[in-house]
This record gives structure tokens, C-alpha cells and sequence, in this order.
């Protein structure tokens, strides 16, 4: 008994320390409540009423093209279901991201006023790059473009 | 099951015998500190003390068998019979010897009184040869075992392949639980244990693999850990390893401590390992850097009746992928991980009855990890939470049973992602096991059964989704095991395993949808896939003689349906810079030989060769035969090591231990759909091995140089291997305190 009294309280800090790390572990950290009722596979592009690029069953048709030293009008992106029509996300966890463009050739520029779906294509210098779209869903890219050829002139 | 154990069971010790004695050299009768003994039937140890005196208290009464290992020494095994209320006396003297395939050993012994008591294809790496082969991962520790290969992608993510099967057919567990990690699932998933906290890993296949899963054919790896000791240590004893290497400018440090408080054992162990980019003859592997913790604590109450006790750990990871340049991730992808786990065991021994003890565990794992772009964006996430429950009994002879096991074993498993459209879902397991020996002349038969009980859940059924019906699934499947062993001329035994294989598909091959950027891949399940059944043949024929070891394995394993990732070689459209792996299961076949010997020239010299091959190969479907436009029905299977072969010499001197290795690969050309070749290749590697003990210590040093000649070569298993060769020469240096 004297045993017992002389180590119950590191026995017992211990133990909770044990018993703690269970409770704070009961939960999966990538769980996901969420149903997600869309899904994109393809996308388009409009600038002014016009289609400039579609891209559909992994196949990228037409190109963006700006003036050096000038910026498009809006162009608007729309994403396309299973069943090709058109789509854009009203849910504030979803947003518009751009990767591997050649910010030296030409930029992508988001105004806030403009909506999330809509953005402008600045040409910096002359020449060739591409760039890819990506549907974000908080942290995370649900859809991706292939490569969209980009010409500034 | 416990109900009945205690309703046979007549007696529950109160008091029991002791045990002990002294270990010595037995060429100089020195006494040998830090000598490890284990009762194999009790799985209790214990560390001689300075005088190589040990104690094994509150044995209940029996035969047991205890083994002794010492570092630069020759392992042995004796039959120790103990009485009631007794206390027995036994010395053990070990010899020295340069003859390292000792230090792969399997367990059980021909030196035993009766019978060939091997227990086939179970074997367990320890001491010199644990040390000689310490690595920074599980993989590539057991990669000279024979018939061992490294499925790998970098320098962290790595998981060991044994005769072609890897991933979910390898079954790795820590202290005989499961990992909880989802490191058999992609090639860059880690195993979440580090090789420098283990005292010694066990490999077994056949009947005694069933005890842990169905996966009798491709086998069960247990690092062991001891965190909750099973033995009352007499002292405070342990461990402290420094370890560095010059190929990723890394380092590692381990310490290990066993602490005896009244009743009670306290285990404390904790490791780090860190590591640069590792270097290659033709350059850095960019993105190839590493950090890993895995601390543990542990309490065990021990009494006559057996013990009782708890464990906490939580492993922490951050290692980097490296780039793609063809697509997927240009600059990489980091991964962090991190698992919270606890552990809880009990065994209950009982004397004079049928059954010899009750053991009962608990395992909960919490594993997360989050692959982060270059950009700092979150790409996917994983989650899974993991409960493991069993409960088991060893029995006495029985009928014309000697010996044997059963149990129950079940399994709740949720499983998350984030980041992909695969939805969330729970599995349950139960399995019911019973493994059998029995001795009959000189043949030793053990048996073994397993039947288990799966059921998949998805959180929301989707009868129209892209990837199929995704909905609730069921399944029930029986493996079994038979291995007859013959010893037809004393050290001469051969035999034959006969192994069915079961295993349900994972809830990421059912369910996955989604980009999986580490992986180069877009993963795509089948909601319809069938359960893995495999059969698998073996024959062996085995020579262990003091001055000779000989082992020839050939083996035949074919599966209805071997689920595997298949690289459809198309874009995927929702990521078109990453290629569709569909999940998709095939009639398969693998088979192959494994071959080893090696020769004492004298108490100094020994030599060894060895030899192994895997051939596999997937039978294609009428449709398939059409596209690919051939009549062939057969195609290689994908990640087939190669012929490797090798040749040692091992020198030991005192407490001086070298070697030199050189090994052979073949070149790779039976390639799998859209997967690349891989050239042969020669690597040479030195060992060398030093030990001194002061008063109350004992050290060792290990200083090793792997790829001696800096040779480019291609793992064939390395999912990067189209772009990045293996590590370049590698000096390593590892300082291990025994105390």
C-alpha cells in the first residue's frame, strides 16, 4: 500500500497523459462532410460573348491573345459537368487559381468587383506561354485545365 | 474466449519459480554483460547484468524455450523445464563465430531434444546484423534478406517487397499491431516506424503469419519495440544510438530506456532522424529531404499471473517527393505526417491446464499527413483512424496437437481524404485464427486457418458514379496454411508450404477518385472489385550444420484476382498532367527460387552467395489482346525486381567484425504497361563492426560504406526510376551504447 501511495501521482500523470492522447485523437482531421453536387471535367472561356478556348475530353481548342503592353477585356470561365454544360460554383469555398504562366510574357489580373469567375489577361512582352486554370476548393484544386496557349503580340 | 480459458484453466499463479543463471563466452568462460534472453513461450526478456548473471522471476510452471543472442556472437536456443514454486539454476555460454547468416536466424532450433522444430519461414534480424543493415527506413534495412527488394520513391517513402508481393500484401506490424498507416497503399506514403527504435524485426509467411492477416503468401513484418515490457527488468538497462551518413549529410539519434518502479516496468524510447538531399553519382535529388520523431512511453504492471499494460507514442514526419519534369509536380511535393497511437495489452498465464495463457489487445492509431505543393498549397490529405482489437490463447498438447494458438482479431478503420472526390468510409474486420503444430517422428507439421469477415462502408453511396456503383460491400474469405517439415539427415531438412492467400480490397482501391500529386497519378477505384485469393506452393530444403548453411526455395503464386494499380497510360481529363491508375484486378502469376549458402573456412572467415528471382506476369483479357494486337495472353506484371545475386566474405577477430558484399542485378526488361526498364548493375558495399566494454557499458561501432565504386544503377522497384538514379557512395557511421 505505502508502494501504491509513494508512485500513484506519476502513475497517475502518466496514465492521463495516455488516457489524453486518445481523447484528442478520436477524430479523422480529413474527414469531409461535404457533398460535392458538381463536378467539373472541362472548361471555356468567354471574351466578349465569344468562345476563345474550350477545354473538353483533355483536349484544349483555341488560344488567349493579348497586345504587348495591353490588357483583354474580361474573360469569364465557366466549367462544364459531365455532361458538358455549363457551371460556375455560387459556394464561397470554391475560387479561381492560375499556375505556370510566365508572369515576364503576360499576367492574369483578378479585380475584386469583378466576381471570382471573371479576370483580365495583361500582355507584358512579346511572345508564347501557356497557362493552367484550376477550379480551388478551400486549400485544395478539385479540376484542373491542360495547358491553355497564351500569345502576346 | 476468455470466459472458457478461465473455466480450463485450473490455475492462475499466485507465486511462481525463478530463473536464472549466467552467460558466458565459451572460449574464455568470461562472463557476457548484456546478454538478451527470451522465453519465447512467456515473451518475457531480460539483459544479463555486468557479471552476466540474469533473472527471469514468476515463471509459471513448464517446458519453455528460452534463446540467448549477444552482439558478435552465435544465438542459442534450450529447452528449460520449470516446476512449481521452484528455482531453477541454467548457464549459457555462446561462442563467437564469423558465420553472419547466425545473425539471421530462425527461430527454433535443430539443437532442440526432439523433433525439427523450425518453425518454416519465420526468421528474425537482430544484434550484429540489425546494426550491419541499419538504414533509414524498414525497406532498405531487410533489403539483403534474401528474396527481400525495396519498393521506393525518394529517400523516405519505402516499403519492403518479398518475392515480388509488396503493398497490401505485406502486413508490417509494431509490437505485433498494425501500423495504422497508409504506407502499403502509393509508393509515397511512409511506413511510420523507424528501423533505429527496433530491438529486432520478425519476418514470418505461412501458418504463423495468420495470426495477423490472411496474407500468408506474401508475409508479416513485426518490428519490436517492447513498449510495453512484458518482464520485470532487475535493473535500469538500455540503449543510445548516434548515427550519421555522409549521401544526405544526415543524422539520427535514438535512446531507449527500461525502468523497473516496484511492479511496475517503465519503457521510454525516443528517436529523430534528419537528412539533406540525398546525392547521386549524376547529382542531388532535389526535394529528397527528410525529418522524422517517434517518441514513446510505456507502462507494464507485472505479477505471476502476467501482466498488464499501457503505451502512448506519436511519430511526426516531414519529408519531401521529388520533382516531375514530365508533369504532375515540377517542384516537388512535401509531405507531412503525423500518427497518435495507444496501445493497451494483457497476458494471463495458467498452470496445469489446457491452455497456457490469455492475451488480450488494444490499438488505437490516429494517422493523418497532407502532401503540400511547392506553391504552399494543400493537395490532398489523408486521415485515418484505426482500432484494433484481439484476443488469443496458447494451449497445451491436445489430442495429437503438441502445440497451437487461436484467436480473435477485429478491426474498425475510418478512412478520409480531402482533396479528391473519393468518398469518406469505415471498414470493419473480424477474423477468427487457429494455428497448430504437430510432431510426428521426424516431421514437423504446422497448420494454420483464418477466416475473416469484411465490410466496407462508404459515408454516402453514389449508384451513379463515375467510377461505378459506389456503395456498401461485403465480403468473407478463409486462408490457410500447411508447411510439413523433414529432417532426413541430422542438420538436412526439406519440406513444403502449402499457402491460400485472402484479402478484401482496400477502401482506396474500391473507392479513389482524385489526384494524387506525390504519386504522379489520378487514382481511380472499382466499387466492384472481387476479394484477392491466391494460391501458393513452396518447397525448401535447408542445411544447418556448425560450419555450413545451405537454403533452396522455389515458389508458385498465383492469384484470381491480384489487385493492383494500373497505369492506363491516358491523362486524366479533371488533371490532365497526371496519368489515370485504375485499380483494377487480374489473374496473376508469380513464382521463383531463392538460393543461399554459406561456409566457416574457419573460426575467423566465412563466405556466403546467394541468389534470387521473381518472375510475374498478369493474364490479359480478350479485349485487351485486341488493343495491344497480340496473341500472347499473358503480360509482365509491373515493379518485378530482377535476378539479383550476391557474394560476401565476413571476417571476425575479436570484437572485430568486417565484410565485404558485392551484389549483382540483373537487367529488368519484363516491364509492365507504360513502365520503364532498368539496367543490370554491380554495387559494392564494406561493413565493419567494433565492440569494447568498459565497467558497465557496452559500445559497438558500425562504420559502413555502401555503392564503394559510386556506380549509377536503377532501382527497378523506384517509382522515380525513369528520372533519378539510386544514392551514390554512402559512408555511415553508428555509435550504439548498451547500458
Amino acid at each position: 500500500m505505502n508502494t501504491y501511495t509513494k508512485y500513484s501521482n506519476k502513475y497517475f500523470i502518466l496514465i492521463a497523459t495516455i488516457l489524453s492522447l486518445v481523447i484528442i485523437s478520436c477524430s479523422n482531421p480529413a474527414s469531409s462532410e461535404e457533398e460535392h453536387e458538381l463536378e467539373a471535367e472541362g472548361a471555356v472561356l468567354i471574351l466578349n460573348g465569344q468562345e476563345v478556348v474550350r477545354y473538353e475530353d483533355g483536349t484544349v481548342t483555341g488560344q488567349l491573345e493579348v497586345d504587348e503592353g495591353q490588357e483583354t477585356a474580361l474573360i469569364s470561365i465557366f466549367f462544364l459537368d459531365h455532361d458538358g454544360d455549363q457551371f460556375q460554383p455560387d459556394e464561397p469555398e470554391f475560387s479561381l487559381n492560375w499556375r505556370d504562366i510566365n508572369t515576364s510574357i503576360a499576367d492574369i489580373e483578378q479585380h475584386n468587383e469583378d466576381g471570382k469567375w471573371r479576370f483580365h489577361l495583361h500582355g507584358e512582352a512579346q511572345g508564347n506561354t501557356t497557362v493552367i486554370f484550376q477550379l480551388f476548393h478551400n486549400d485544395h484544386a478539385d479540376f484542373e485545365t491542360a495547358s491553355i496557349p497564351v500569345v502576346v503580340n | 474466449m476468455a470466459v472458457c480459458c478461465t473455466l480450463y484453466a485450473k490455475n492462475i499463479p499466485a507465486e511462481a519459480s525463478t530463473l536464472k543463471g549466467y552467460v558466458y563466452d565459451k572460449n574464455t568462460n568470461e562472463p557476457l554483460a548484456f546478454s538478451y534472453l527470451y522465453v519465447e513461450d512467456l515473451n518475457r526478456t531480460a539483459v544479463a547484468a555486468k557479471d552476466g548473471s540474469y533473472v527471469f522471476r514468476n515463471i509459471p510452471a513448464g517446458t519453455y524455450t528460452i534463446s540467448i543472442t549477444r552482439i558478435g556472437y552465435q544465438p542459442i536456443s534450450r529447452q528449460i523445464q520449470v516446476l512449481v514454486d521452484e528455482e531453477i539454476k541454467a548457464d549459457f555460454y555462446l561462442e563467437s563465430k564469423a558465420l553472419s547468416g547466425y545473425a539471421v536466424e530462425i527461430i527454433g532450433n535443430q539443437e532442440q531434444a526432439t523433433g525439427s522444430r523450425m518453425e518454416h519461414a519465420s526468421t528474425k534480424i537482430s544484434g550484429n546484423s540489425l546494426r550491419k543493415n541499419l538504414a533509414g527506413t524498414l525497406a532498405e534495412t531487410l533489403n539483403n534478406l534474401p528474396g527481400f527488394d525495396t519498393r521506393s520513391m525518394g529517400s523516405t517513402p519505402s516499403r519492403p517487397v518479398i518475392r515480388g508481393l509488396g503493398g497490401e500484401r505485406i502486413t508490417i506490424l509494431q509490437d505485433g499491431s498494425r501500423t495504422g498507416d497508409v504506407s502499403s497503399q502509393s509508393a509515397d506514403h511512409a511506413v511510420t516506424v523507424d528501423p533505429v527504435a527496433a530491438e529486432e524485426i520478425e519476418i514470418a509467411r505461412g501458418p504463423a503469419a495468420l495470426k495477423y492477416s490472411g496474407n500468408a503468401m506474401g508475409g508479416v513484418i513485426n518490428i519490436v519495440r517492447n513498449q510495453i515490457a512484458t518482464s520485470l527488468p532487475e535493473n535500469v538497462y538500455g540503449t543510445a544510438s548516434l548515427q550519421g551518413e555522409t549521401v544526405n549529410t544526415g543524422a539520427a539519434a535514438a535512446a531507449q530506456a527500461g525502468i523497473p518502479i516496484g511492479s511496475l516496468a517503465l519503457n521510454v524510447d525516443g528517436n529523430m532522424r534528419i537528412g539533406q538531399d540525398i546525392s547521386t553519382p549524376i547529382g542531388d535529388i532535389s526535394n529528397s529531404d527528410k525529418l522524422s520523431t517517434n517518441n514513446a512511453v510505456g507502462l507494464s504492471y507485472i505479477r505471476p499471473w502476467g501482466y498488464a499494460g499501457v503505451a502512448g507514442s506519436i511519430y511526426y514526419s516531414n519529408y519531401g517527393i521529388p520533382p516531375d519534369p514530365n508533369g504532375g509536380h515540377p517542384n516537388g511535393v512535401d509531405i507531412e505526417m503525423q500518427k497518435i497511437q495507444t496501445d493497451g495489452r494483457s497476458e494471463i498465464f495458467f498452470e496445469e491446464s489446457l491452455f497456457k495463457s490469455l492475451d488480450i489487445n488494444y490499438s488505437f492509431k490516429n494517422y493523418y499527413h497532407k502532401e503540400i505543393e511547392s506553391n504552399g498549397i494543400i493537395g490532398t490529405e489523408f486521415g485515418v483512424l484505426t482500432t484494433d482489437v484481439s484476443i488469443g490463447t496458447k494451449h497445451t498438447e491436445f489430442l495429437f496437437f503438441e502445440s497451437g494458438s487461436l484467436g480473435l482479431w477485429g478491426e474498425a478503420k475510418n478512412y478520409a481524404i480531402q482533396g479528391a472526390s473519393t468518398p469518406d468510409s469505415d471498414s470493419y474486420s473480424a477474423a477468427l485464427y487457429l494455428i497448430e503444430e504437430i510432431n510426428i517422428n521426424r516431421i514437423h507439421l504446422e497448420l494454420g486457418t483464418r477466416i475473416e469477415l469484411n465490410s466496407t462502408v462508404p459515408v454516402n453511396s453514389n449508384p451513379n458514379s463515375q467510377i461505378g456503383n459506389i456503395r456498401e460491400r461485403q465480403f468473407t474469405g478463409f486462408a490457410g496454411s500447411l508447411t510439413a517439415t523433414y529432417e532426413f539427415s541430422p542438420g538436412w531438412f526439406t519440406g513444403v508450404t502449402l499457402m491460400k492467400s485472402y484479402r478484401p480490397p482496400s477502401q482506396e482501391e474500391l473507392y479513389s477518385e482524385g489526384p494524387h500529386l506525390a504519386s504522379y497519378s489520378f487514382e481511380v477505384g472499382n466499387p466492384s472489385l472481387e476479394s484477392e485469393k491466391g494460391f501458393g506452393k513452396e518447397l525448401f530444403l535447408r542445411l544447418k550444420k556448425p560450419t555450413l548453411n545451405l537454403e533452396l526455395a522455389g515458389y508458385h503464386n498465383s492469384f484470381s484476382s491480384y489487385i493492383y494499380s494500373r497505369n492506363t497510360g491516358q491523362p486524366s481529363v479533371r488533371f490532365p498532367s497526371l496519368n489515370v491508375y485504375q485499380f483494377t484486378g487480374s489473374e496473376a502469376l508469380l513464382y521463383g527460387f531463392e538460393a543461399s549458402v554459406e561456409f566457416l573456412f574457419n573460426k575467423r572467415l566465412s563466405a556466403s552467395v546467394g541468389a534470387n528471382y521473381t518472375h510475374g506476369q498478369r493474364k490479359l483479357t480478350k479485349t485487351e489482346q485486341q488493343l495491344l494486337g497480340t496473341n500472347s495472353n499473358t503480360r509482365p506484371l509491373p515493379m518485378i525486381p530482377p535476378f539479383k545475386s550476391y557474394a560476401s566474405l565476413n571476417y571476425a577477430y575479436k570484437q572485430l567484425n568486417a565484410s565485404v558484399k558485392l551484389t549483382k542485378a540483373a537487367e529488368q526488361n519484363r516491364t509492365g504497361e507504360f513502365e520503364e526498364s532498368t539496367p543490370g548493375y554491380f554495387i559494392l558495399d564494406l561493413s565493419t563492426q567494433y565492440r569494447f566494454q568498459t565497467k558497465e557499458l557496452l559500445h559497438t561501432l558500425s562504420l559502413n560504406v555502401n555503392n564503394l565504386f559510386n556506380s549509377e544503377y536503377y532501382n527497378h522497384l523506384s517509382r522515380i526510376k525513369d528520372i533519378r538514379p539510386e544514392p551514390a557512395r554512402n559512408i555511415s557511421l553508428l555509435y550504439r551504447l548498451y547500458f
